[in-house]
């Protein structure tokens, strides 16, 4: 949250550059890098069968900001209208927690509850994002404002099964590992963001974007529902404009 | 054969603290009973270094104590010229090289005219062959003495298995004459003829093993592996088997899912692994041997179909009861129906005839008469311990945990077979005076009958009350801490006493047991003390 407000504050500090204007060039390009805030990573419950029970598992990785890298292009269609088309890209490993009650072998409704950490999973979030795109235009400083759908394709690991040591008298159980499974789906939503372009020279600058987009992604991962993923979020980044 | 002259000796030196001596009740009236620790074990220490020296005893077997660290039991056996005196042991309780105590039951003096037989071995296996009938195939025999309320015999032990029953014969060394000869099945009820409903229908889990075809009873997630066998009901199997004692991998019971619908297998096979935690739970023990040997239990040896196709002998054998086979076989009957439901529908029947097996590899109470009506109340108590152990008071359709056994498979009144809270209910002695067929061939002696009082001792040592006959109260540990007698009873009945112990040597086991376990001015103590009393054990 405190980058929001940096850069919010970045926008409200260059508001008073403005004298308003049209768009009067070709196209623009952009490339940013930034922090896409609180992005959901992995938040998993399946229900296997073990021990003739429904033995319920779940893998938790916390939100997190992470890194994405964007490119995008606009055109001008008439005024200060256009389309426009940008990536965005992140990917992210790291450990997640695991937890899973684990049914006795010898009675029913006797579950053992075991967890761990399994390394080494993985999230990339590729979206396309097809805006609808006015710009603002002054001498200095361009504003930007975009909204449209946008394609996102997740590939996420996902806690199959797990695997547990135990002995007899088979009171307890001890996470010993998870399975992991690889999967890829994709689903369309929608984006809006913001963009502020300060021009050094007629044909480039440096600016900021602000852009929210969401997408609930549903997965199947090893023949299990695994349930939908959030993808997207509130990206913040700065980047070389160009301006044609 | 002529015994030399000799005094009956029976003396028993129980009263651990005070030393004293008291008169022993019962059979084997040569036997000396010892009970010594305190003030009498010291004595009683050196002279067993003696007799280990000299080879009059001879260290049987050590078992590591799995309630007290650090201690052992070793079982010395009474031998005669390098020859065993059947029955005669004592059992001496180490902590570390310090001796704590010594039970058990010997002969002060042991004399024979010979030691040398003249039959040999193979003649005497003939011998018993013949008295055990048509079909019957002997073992090993195994030469030495024979200890009688009249003297010593010089006699081969030969075990022999006989269509419808496993006997230990003892041939006469000398002549040829059998001198005695005792069932090996351990039988859960006299026969009973009546008719029932089903097994119990409650859902458990099966510990089972995957076939190429299915899956079959075999419990191999427990460190002893159990066995199911199914034997369909069929006569011809039955036969085949107690000819030959052979069991094939197709006798074990089967099932084409994993859903199991065979209440007989079901029951048998879980029941046995429950029983087996019972024991690894509450104290320490491995399986029947303490070494996780393997149990194999039977269901449906005679069909409930042929009950009233049979001889009642047989009926009362195969079908409306459950037994044990030294070492590890268990055989559940399917109960005629009307008296009885499957025998393995009652944990308590399961772990009573599972709980043979541990005597057999402990204190091998000889099956007659008191060390036989002790034999069989261990059983009993150790059925009620597993109850308690395995089942919530007021769920399922099983009548427990309760001080009845075999209340889950009594079709019949009074709903039960025994009864340790009001044995007269079955119509079985609660006070050591109404004890009944001591020395007679009838229940071996009364060793069911008889066993009550004891039971009943220990039921009035957890949950208290007062004795019918004495009047005497005890106000019991509570019914929440049964637990605590289990596991004095278990140590007294698995370390501190031997085949021949009578109903005084299990009171005296019980008090040092604990005193072992929970100090010698416990209340536990206090409780089975006053227990044994009121039921006139004293």
């Amino acid at each position: 949250m405190r980058r929001l407000l940096v850069c919010a504050a970045l926008f409200a500090g260059a508001q008073p550059a403005f004298a308003q204007g049209g768009w009067t060039g070709t196209a623009r390009a952009s490339v940013n890098v930034g922090t896409q805030l609180d992005t959901a990573r992995l938040s998993e419950s399946i229900t296997l069968e073990k021990y003739v029970e429904p033995t319920p598992i779940t893998a938790e990785l916390p939100k997190k900001s992470l890194t994405f890298f964007d490119g995008g292009i606009a055109v001008r269609l008439a005024g200060s209208l256009g389309v426009g088309v940008a990536i965005s890209y992140l990917t992210d490993t790291d450990s997640a927690a695991v937890a899973a009650d684990i049914p006795h072998p010898f009675f029913f409704k006797r579950p053992r509850r075991i967890s761990g950490q399994v390394a080494n999973v993985l999230r990339k979030e590729l979206a396309t994002h097809i805006n609808a795109v006015y710009v603002i235009a002054s001498r200095r400083i361009d504003l930007t404002l975009s909204g449209g759908a946008s394609l996102f394709s997740v590939e996420q690991d996902f806690v199959t099964d797990v695997t547990f040591t135990e002995t007899y008298p088979y009171d307890t159980a001890s996470f010993a590992t998870a399975a992991l499974t690889r999967a890829t789906a994709s689903k369309t939503g929608f984006n809006a963001g913001a963009d502020v372009t300060w021009k050094i020279a007629d044909t480039w600058g440096i600016g900021g974007l602000l852009r929210y987009s969401r997408a609930d992604v549903p997965f199947t991962a090893g023949g299990l529902d695994v349930g939908t993923v959030e993808a997207g979020g509130l990206q913040a980044g700065a980047g070389l404009r160009l301006i044609f | 054969m002529r015994i030399s002259s000799r005094t009956a000796f029976a003396l028993c030196v129980a009263a651990i603290a005070l030393g004293t001596t008291m008169t022993t009740r019962g059979q084997q009236p040569l036997a000396q009973s010892v009970s010594a620790s305190g003030a009498t074990l010291p004595a009683w220490a050196s002279r067993v270094e003696d007799m280990l020296r000299d080879g009059r005893l001879d260290l049987a077997a050590i078992q590591a104590d799995t309630m007290i660290g650090g201690r052992t039991h070793e079982r010395l056996a009474q031998r005669h010229e390098g020859l065993p005196v059947f029955g005669a042991e004592i059992i001496r309780q180490m902590n570390g090289p310090a001796v704590v105590s010594i039970f058990g039951r010997i002969f002060e003096t042991v004399s024979l005219a010979t030691t040398t037989p003249a039959l040999d071995a193979g003649a005497a296996a003939a011998l018993a062959e013949a008295a055990a009938g048509p079909g019957a195939s002997a073992g090993e025999p195994e030469l030495g003495i024979r200890p009688t309320a009249d003297g010593f015999l010089l006699v081969y032990r030969v075990v022999v298995r006989s269509p419808f029953d496993i006997r230990r014969y003892d041939v006469n060394a000398l002549t040829g004459a059998i001198a005695g000869s005792l069932s090996e099945l351990r039988h859960q009820s006299t026969p009973v003829v009546g008719k029932g409903i089903g097994v119990l229908s409650d859902e458990k889990k099966i510990s089972t093993r995957q076939s190429t075809a299915g899956f079959e009873a075999v419990d191999l997630l427990r460190p002893s592996i159990g066995f199911t066998l199914d034997f369909g009901g069929s006569i011809g199997r039955l036969n085949n088997f107690l000819q030959t004692f052979s069991i094939f991998p197709s006798d074990t019971a089967f099932n084409s899912s994993t859903t199991w619908t065979d209440g007989a297998v079901v029951d048998g096979h879980v029941y046995e692994g429950v029983v087996y935690d019972y024991y690894f739970k509450r104290f320490g023990r491995r399986g029947l041997d303490d070494r996780n040997t393997a149990v194999t239990s039977v269901v449906h040896p005679l069909a409930r179909s042929l009950a009233f196709q049979v001889s009642p002998s047989t009926r009362g054998t195969f079908i409306n009861n459950a037994f044990y086979i030294h070492p590890g076989l268990m055989f559940y009957g399917d109960g005629d129906g009307i008296f009885f439901d499957y025998f393995a529908g009652g944990l308590d029947v399961v772990a009573h005839e599972l709980t043979h097996g541990v005597t057999s590899f402990t204190s091998d109470l000889e099956y007659q008469d008191e060390p036989g009506a002790l034999n069989e109340a261990f059983s009993d108590i150790m059925g009620t311990g597993a109850e308690f152990f395995h089942f919530t008071p007021g769920q399922g359709p099983q009548k427990g945990p309760n001080f009845l056994l075999a209340e889950d498979i009594t079709l019949v009144s009074p709903g039960f077979i025994r009864s340790l809270q009001s044995p007269m209910a079955a119509g079985d002695p609660d006070h050591y005076s109404l004890r009944q067929f001591i020395g007679t061939p009838t229940d071996n002696g009364g060793v069911h009958v008889n066993s009550t009082i004891v039971g009943h001792a220990f039921f009035l040592s957890v949950a208290g009350g007062t004795n019918r006959v004495s009047g005497i109260s005890v106000q019991g540990i509570g019914t929440a801490n049964i637990d605590r007698m289990e596991r004095i009873f278990y140590r007294a009945f698995t370390f501190l006493m031997g085949p021949l112990s009578q109903f005084i040597d299990a009171r005296a086991a019980t008090l040092q047991a604990a005193s072992d376990l929970f100090g010698a001015g416990s209340n536990e103590r206090a409780q089975i003390q006053q227990a044994w009393t009121a039921v006139g054990v004293q």
